[in-house]
């Protein structure tokens, strides 16, 4: 069954629907990306989008799904993640690490450890992420 | 693209080994050198090696007035670790950075050679100058400041951890996203042949052992003058971390540097040697100076 695509304000549904696809295209994804599988949460306040990666593939799959794959949850404020989530981000806003040390209103809300092992895919999936289409502004 | 557009050439840099005693132990330490002149030794960041100074040591307006020197430290590059390495936890230390900088200086005869270092090296360039200044005709720090937090951690040894990979990935955070793609992804992949805990083990002087606050007076600039610059994307060394340690060191100069990250001699170097230049220029007149 599809999953359905709720209006989201900070994470808008035209946007994920381009970085899903922008990474299923990815080269660099395809190559990087063959041997992890890994849930990615993304949180605003009470909206929160919960993405799969698997092997190569990536979607978008119910929120609060329970799972025993590895997961990440990050969470920030609106204007947090727009400083991200765009092409020519300004110092301190580059990624989730600078973010994570230097935003008071963005945190890695869960699975720590589990950014730190999968950190090269998951700086390379939001790099997609700031150049997708629709991105949240 | 075809070998008339790109033609076959060989590059000046020369690499040679040296055989050396540092803190009681045999060493062989590589390194790479170009050009004549007064001669400037280059440092490398954390976990990387001398790599990170190739578009320096290829720069004609640096080679034409500098023997440029970058040496990889040992356990770095193409130095190899010292015997039975595998009984020991690398962490490098302040005694022995300092130590072994002096060391490869003063064996290869070098005469008060300005010093570049990066990241850590841009860091215990601060260190070599309050102990000898003496010895150095002047530092130049990338990316350094008195004290550092934060950069020392254990997970790039623990066994769920492909470091290979997440270390490279760690520390290409700190690169500007404007810097050309070409040279980010090769700041990566010197990152990623590193050996086994010698990122976590550098970062050990960089962010544990060195801590000059309280004293940054104590470096005499008169004698050995102190240059620091930092990129406004180094958000592990920030400018503003630089510019406190700048201002508390009488007579330093320095700043912060637009578009560029942590790595500024390999991410950007175009845009990097418009701060480096001067800076050289400076360094080499009192140097002159106080050689006549």
């Amino acid at each position: 069954m599809a999953t359905p695509t709720p209006t989201c304000e900070t994470f808008p549904a035209v946007w994920v629907e381009h970085w899903l696809s922008d990474v299923s295209s990815n080269p660099e994804i395809q190559v990087i990306g063959r041997w992890t599988r890994l849930h990615v949460v993304l949180e605003c306040g009470v909206e929160e989008v919960t993405l799969e990666f698997d092997c190569g593939s990536f979607r978008r799959v119910p929120a609060g799904l329970t799972t025993t794959t590895d997961r990440v949850v990050f969470s920030g404020a609106k204007r947090a993640w727009a400083s991200m989530l765009v092409p020519d981000p300004a110092p301190r806003c580059n990624d989730v690490l600078a973010l994570d040390r230097h935003h008071p209103e963005f945190e890695i809300a869960e699975g720590r450890a589990t950014l730190i092992k999968h950190l090269r895919i998951l700086l390379a999936l939001f790099r997609i992420a700031a150049q997708s289409e629709g991105r949240p502004s | 693209m075809t070998s008339t557009e790109h033609p076959p050439h060989i590059e000046e840099v020369v690499g040679r080994y040296l055989n050396l005693i540092i803190a009681g132990e045999r060493q062989r330490v590589y390194f790479e050198e170009s050009g004549d002149g007064i001669p400037l030794l280059c440092l490398h960041t954390a976990g990387a090696d001398s790599r990170q100074y190739r578009h320096l040591l290829t720069d004609p307006e640096v080679t034409a007035r500098h023997q440029v020197i970058a040496f990889d430290l040992p356990w770095h590059g193409r130095s190899l670790p010292p015997e039975k390495w595998w009984e020991r936890e690398y962490l490098l230390t302040t005694e022995l950075y300092v130590e072994t900088v002096e060391a490869v200086s003063a064996a290869l005869g070098l005469v008060r050679p300005i010093v570049l270092g990066c990241s850590m090296a841009g860091s215990v360039v601060l260190e070599l100058a309050r102990r000898r200044p003496e010895l150095w005709g002047g530092v130049i720090g990338l990316s350094g400041a008195a004290k550092i937090e934060g950069r020392f951690q254990d997970w790039p040894l623990s066994p769920d951890i492909n470091a290979q990979q997440v270390v490279p990935s760690w520390t290409s955070s700190l690169i500007a996203p404007s810097s050309p793609e070409p040279s980010r992804r090769e700041i990566w992949w010197i990152y990623s042949q590193g050996g086994p805990g010698i990122y976590r083990g550098d970062t050990y002087f960089y962010s544990q052992d060195l801590d000059l606050r309280g004293r940054e007076s104590e470096i005499d600039t008169a004698t050995c003058p102190v240059h620091l610059l930092t990129g406004e994307y180094d958000h592990a060394c920030t400018p503003e971390m630089t510019e406190d340690t700048i201002a508390a060191i009488p007579g330093a100069t320095g700043g912060r540097m637009n578009d560029i990250g942590h790595f500024p001699m390999a991410e950007n170097y175009p845009k990097f040697r418009q701060h480096l230049l001067p800076a050289l220029e400076n360094l080499r007149r009192h140097r002159d100076r106080r050689t006549a």
